[in-house]
């Protein structure tokens, strides 16, 4: 890292550059418009941070004000010049810098984490998560959700590039939806392997993210009943009913998450579920070793389960 | 064309709007000062034999303080200009804006889903804006002059000079038929 700061000096945008390396490729109209307005108002009052390239000077701090300084064509900005850092300094300085104020969207951070990986790589450094973690500050349920994302091919990446270009309440296809997506595919390929016999993994993905987009799956979340429809078995549900059903929501555009789940393994969920509750009751009520001094309520809601027990055993 | 101060949301505004514009033989550079103490750098900057366009493109259409900054700069230079702001058909358009961005003589370009660029409100060019002396006088002719100042003024050139023209043919008749009259 840098060694020597030096003092504060007064630069001309037109000869500062951007960093190539700032993960932050998409700027919001609407943040752009507050800060110029502010720095129109009241000027720079934190200095931008740049190192000297030779003629000119390349940004490692302040993007967002130089942007706006260029935009309100002011001729000088407040800069603290810094020594050149090396590629891999200049990266972990951006990490360290930027994401800890504002969260990067996950793509373009993803694609920059995937640099500093191979970085590290080639200087023979620790690369798991947990490592990169540590050297970018950025947490590590973070990096390993990036990481996943390095993964997708270029379109998805692509696509989720493109949709961080609107504002975060504008945006439909998120990081999320693809994490959640390619869980569900792994917990098919795992338990259920002969739907990849009959439809391609590119195919489920394919279907899965339309479906979404569509409206026929209205969150990612329900892509997890994916997965329990997969390992039905494990809910003591009908193995054989999911594979069929899982290459019918593949191949049927209109077939939801919802149906199908409902369609095999639901039963079973619920059933699990009950039996998990009625234990937890009777092992409740199996502690009470006197029956003196239970409230009216509770002798109430006794009775009222003593007649659905007996309804149900009928 | 290379953006690097132009957000992501306002850039196939600008593209259509720069096409748009070099198709009518216009010089257009990108993000650059039209004039060295300009306050605000718009994202198109077009000439054409002494005429600057100024096109700001936008995703969500803002009339901010700094461009009402760049507008009264304009007017207050008289520059031979004109200041546009441009941004795509679905964006929302509020109407306190737009009646803001008329007095201000700011016009309003819009880009359709097919690219094709439309002129919603005309820019008013400072260069070309009349001031009348206020120490002259117009007798009768007062409101009629007023008027037909005011519509030359509002981008309707054509129209304010005829009226102009009908004052002062009318005037003239006036004139005319009582040097008549006085033998």
């Amino acid at each position: 890292m840098p060694k020597t700061i030096s003092p504060l000096q007064e630069i001309n945008p037109d000869s500062i550059r951007q960093n190539p390396d700032n993960p932050r490729l998409i700027f919001q109209e609407e943040e752009m418009n507050d800060l110029l307005e502010s720095i129109r108002e009241v000027g720079i009052k934190v200095p931008v941070s740049v190192y000297s390239d030779g003629t000119k000077y390349t940004l490692l701090d302040g993007e967002r004000r130089w942007r706006c300084a260029k935009k309100l064509n002011l001729t000088v900005v407040p800069a603290i010049v810094q020594p050149k850092p090396t590629r891999l300094e200049n990266l972990l300085m951006m990490f360290n810098i930027h994401n800890v104020r504002v969260d990067w969207d996950l793509m373009p951070m993803a694609l920059k984490l995937g640099d500093v990986r191979n970085m590290l790589a080639k200087e023979g450094k620790d690369t798991t998560p947990k490592a990169l973690a540590a050297v970018t500050g950025v947490r590590l349920p973070t990096v390993r959700r990036a990481l996943d994302l390095l993964d997708l091919p270029k379109k998805y990446q692509n696509m989720l590039l493109k949709e961080a270009e609107k504002p975060r309440n504008q945006q439909k296809v998120k990081a999320d939806l693809f994490i959640e997506v390619y869980k569900s595919m792994h917990a098919v390929e795992r338990y259920v392997p002969a739907v990849f016999k009959r439809v391609t993994k590119a195919g489920y993905v394919e279907s899965m993210v339309k479906k979404y987009i569509g409206g026929v799956v209205d969150n990612v979340v329900a892509f997890r009943d994916v997965s329990k429809i997969a390992r039905a078995e494990l809910a003591g549900g009908d193995k054989e009913k999911a594979a069929p059903t899982i290459i019918k929501l593949v191949k049927d555009r209109k077939y939801s998450i919802a149906q199908a789940f409902g369609d095999t393994v639901q039963a079973a969920y619920e059933q699990r579920d009950l039996l998990t509750r009625l234990r937890g009751i009777t092992a409740k009520l199996g502690g009470y070793k006197t029956v003196r001094g239970l409230s009216q309520d509770i002798r109430a809601a006794l009775e009222d389960l003593k007649t659905e027990i007996d309804r149900m055993l009928r | 064309m290379n953006f690097v101060l132009t957000p992501e949301e306002a850039q196939s505004a600008a593209l259509a709007v720069a096409r748009h514009l070099r198709k009518r033989g216009m010089t257009v550079r990108t993000e650059v000062e039209p004039w060295p103490s300009a306050p605000y750098r718009t994202t198109l900057v077009a000439r054409q034999r002494g005429l600057c366009l100024l096109v700001e493109a936008q995703g969500t259409l803002n009339y901010g303080n700094a461009l009402k900054g760049l507008a009264t700069w304009l007017a207050a230079n008289r520059y031979y200009a004109e200041l546009y702001l441009a941004t795509v058909s679905e964006a929302v358009i509020q109407a306190g804006m737009l009646g803001e961005m008329k007095s201000d003589g700011v016009g309003l370009l819009v880009i359709d889903e097919n690219g094709v660029v439309s002129e919603s409100q005309r820019a008013r060019n400072p260069a070309l804006v009349v001031t009348p002396d206020p120490t002259l006088r117009f007798g009768d002719c007062k409101q009629e002059v007023l008027n037909s100042v005011i519509k030359f003024n509002d981008v309707n050139r054509k129209d304010g000079l005829r009226d102009m023209c009908e004052v002062v043919e009318g005037e003239t008749e006036k004139l005319a038929l009582r040097a008549v009259k006085k033998g």
